[in-house]
């Protein structure tokens, strides 16, 4: 199985993710990056703040960025006043 | 052969040199296993418990999408599955993390010995309710505990388990464990893990990279993850 790399960069600096994982396809890797993003979220929000400005690179085994998300779209987001998006 | 588990047992109570031969007497034979493998599936009949020898195996639970709870973790010294003795079935697996290698104690010789030494069953008896204060320590970080609290109380954990073992300097201990591994034991996502190991770091606390465990400050680390040793029964006293 392909080794995929999760590099994060937000308010507290870039976070490079030296180990990897091995995981079937690209499909499955950005599952685990959504994942990865929300459970962050979930936890930072629990304590109070809602920090959507980050992003996660997708790397592979040669380190190349394959897909960088952006953290807030591993969300539906309703804020009040504006439209479901 | 089983000297951690001995090392295991002395930490707690007075085992005696007559105790000592008749626990080594109980070891069936030696196996290999490597990492990775599910080495007890879940309701399936036993007539064997499992000692760790060496390596580190885990318990878990899993749903049907795969997500899987690690439910405590073992270290060389622990007996993986003592609670087999009385269950004849798990209702969780075991799992191999690292290569291990462990010891076959079959059940019958078990009842042998606690026949014949009473004191030997009352101290495997608290050796499973070791695992269950152990258990009850890891339902308050999966239910209350922030992420950076779960990781260090879990780093500070092991410290104490592997020191008692002889497995841990007064630095640190070597963990081959990915980030997935704490991941699973800690209810957490590896992504989320490496972040807050890098808070850990940051913070002059402790550093865990490429399969080793540093402790920068103790004191620091016990007091993010409001650890206390007391759950872990480390007084020695006749039981």
């Amino acid at each position: 199985m392909p080794r995929y790399y999760f590099h994060i960069r937000n308010g507290s600096g870039f976070i490079r993710d030296e180990e990897g994982r091995e995981l079937p396809d690209e499909a499955v890797a950005r599952d685990e990056a959504l994942k990865g993003i929300r459970s962050i979220i979930s936890s930072e929000a629990s304590g109070g703040l809602l920090d959507l400005t980050g992003e996660l690179d997708i790397a592979d085994a040669q380190d190349e960025v394959i897909e960088t998300l952006r953290f807030d779209e591993a969300f539906q987001l309703r804020l009040p006043g504006s439209r479901t998006s | 052969m089983i000297e951690r588990h001995l090392l295991k047992l002395r930490a707690r109570d007075e085992i005696s040199d007559e105790e000592e031969r008749a626990i080594r007497a109980v070891v069936a034979r030696a196996e290999e296993v490597p990492a990775d493998k599910v080495y007890i599936r879940h309701d399936v009949l036993l007539d064997t418990c499992t000692l760790l020898l060496d390596g580190i195996m885990c318990r878990y639970k899993d749903l049907r999408n795969g997500e899987r709870q690690i439910t405590e973790l073992h270290v060389a010294g622990d007996f993986v599955d003592l609670h087999s003795f009385t269950l004849k079935r798990l209702d969780h697996d075991i799992m191999a993390l690292t290569p291990c290698v462990v010891a076959i104690v079959p059940h019958e010789r078990i009842l042998e010995l606690t026949e014949r030494f009473p004191h030997l069953a009352r101290v495997y008896w608290f050796g499973t309710n070791l695992d269950a204060a152990i258990h009850r320590e890891w339902e308050l970080s999966l239910g209350r505990r922030t992420a950076a609290a779960r990781i260090a109380h879990l780093l500070c954990e092991l410290f104490v388990r592997l020191g008692l073992v002889g497995l841990a300097t007064n630095k640190g201990y070597d963990l081959p464990l990915t980030q997935t591994d704490l991941a699973e034991c800690l209810g957490l996502t590896p992504v989320h893990v490496n972040r807050m190991l890098k808070e850990l770091r940051e913070q002059g606390l402790v550093e865990f990279a490429s399969g080793h465990v540093d402790i920068r400050n103790w004191e620091g680390l016990q007091r993010i993850a409001e650890f206390s040793p007391s759950y872990l029964y480390l007084e020695r006293r006749s039981r």
